[in-house]
């Protein structure tokens, strides 16, 4: 009895340190000032990031505000008199709303695992693009290969958690699958398939019909 | 519409975007583990979302008025970044929501003044001036009315109680009680 009571302390000891535990006993007993240092190991850093900063998700908030901008202004333009496309306008504006959101829940999770949110941190796996006036099939093109160059990043970001650096942070990978890799592929499929029924319905004799059509299908089908 | 009075009009959504933009970064901070502050946090996300919904209100005036036919890539810059990250404490940060709110009425001022009276033409866009009047400058005036009371009730609450009031105001903030 005697020699487990004197293990326990001694495997207590020798696991106590870096815990909050210990900077709790230390704080309390050597009654010091106020002093966040004392206290470095209470926070809510563990697994991935308990080593590594999350840059990347960072970044990928900021791209997600970026194009959900990005969106927004897309979805305007056809809201305009001339363009005139309010199929178009709802569908984008939707991604603008979802971008938004995702930022927000990025920048959630990234303070749920002990971090912060840093938005000096510019994503470089995006470029930003100057023109959004686009046609109707140019802009669902856009659209395409912006939802594939975020779905790839989630892809490669989820790779870093799982494999690159051995940590194998289930719960990190989780998050990304959940929030991002199931929308992203239906998000993608569906683009794929507006842009392959748009671009065969142009092949009429008279286009403006076959968009106008195809706007208010996008419009009563969202 | 008067050219310099849309073209004011187009610098008020990005203004509202900024202000969307400190909002977020406000949310973010008060997230913090070491911060800790969830009332403060949800208050100032949910902030970020109305300003813009207020940018986005814009745009569909524009929109209503004929506007942004070939030019809305300009509405907004590139990057658009909050004016800081950090705040030291929750009295600091409401304080700078009521300096920026406070900012942002008086952009709505200067629209109103020069879209009654633009300089480079002779029509009053009466029906502007109501909008921005009836809807916007009712949301800020209430907004900052909002924003000096938080103010008021969490300095009393820290004058006696220092972190204690900050923590209570926090969870009241919380549950929309205060
Ligand atoms: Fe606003």
């Amino acid at each position: 009895m005697l020699f487990f009571g004197i293990l326990s302390i001694l495997l207590a000891v020798a696991f106590a340190k870096d815990t909050c535990y210990t900077d709790v006993g230390a704080a309390c007993n050597s009654l010091p000032k106020l002093d966040r240092e004392l206290m470095s190991n209470c926070n809510a850093k563990y697994g991935y990031t308990k080593k590594h900063h999350l840059v990347d998700l960072q970044s990928y908030a900021n791209a997600n505000i970026g194009i959900s901008f990005e969106f927004l202004l897309m979805s305007s333009y056809f809201g305009n008199y001339e363009d005139q496309r309010e199929g178009f306008k709802k569908l984008y504006r939707k991604f603008s709303d979802e971008m938004w959101e995702d930022a927000i829940n990025t920048i959630k999770y990234i303070t749920k695992r002990g971090g912060t949110m840093n938005f000096n941190e510019s994503p470089s796996f995006v470029k930003p693009t100057n023109v959004l006036e686009l046609n109707e099939l140019n802009s669902l093109a856009k659209a395409l290969d912006r939802q594939k160059q975020l779905a790839n990043e989630a892809l490669r970001i989820h790779s870093t958690f799982t494999q690159i650096n051995k940590e194998d942070d289930a719960a990190l990978a989780h998050y990304i699958e959940e929030k991002f890799l199931e929308p992203q592929a239906d998000r993608v499929r569906d683009l794929a398939g507006y842009t392959n029924d748009l671009k065969n319905l142009l092949t009429d004799d008279d286009p403006s019909v076959s968009i106008f059509l195809f706007d208010e299908y996008l419009k009563k089908s969202l | 519409m008067a050219n310099s009075c849309v073209d004011l009009l187009k610098s008020q959504v990005e203004t509202e975007i900024k202000a969307a933009m400190t909002y977020l970064a406000m949310g973010a901070h008060f997230a913090r583990d070491t911060v800790n502050r969830p009332g403060f946090s949800k208050f100032f996300f949910e902030s970020a979302s109305e300003e813009r919904e207020h940018a986005i209100k814009i745009i569909e005036y524009l929109l209503m008025r004929g506007q942004l036919t070939d030019d809305v890539s300009k509405l907004l810059s590139n990057r658009l970044l909050p004016l800081r990250e950090t705040w030291s404490n929750g009295v600091r940060a409401l304080t700078e929501a009521l300096e920026l709110e406070t900012n942002v009425t008086k952009h709505i001022q200067d629209i109103i003044k020069n879209c009654e009276k633009p300089n480079d033409s002779n029509f009053n866009d009466y029906h502007l001036v109501d909008y921005l009047t009836g809807e916007f400058l009712t949301e800020q005036y209430k907004g900052q009315r909002d924003l000096a009371g938080k103010i008021s009730t969490l300095g009393k609450m820290m004058t006696a109680h220092g972190v204690l009031g900050e923590f209570l105001f926090d969870k009241k903030l919380l549950n929309n009680e205060v």
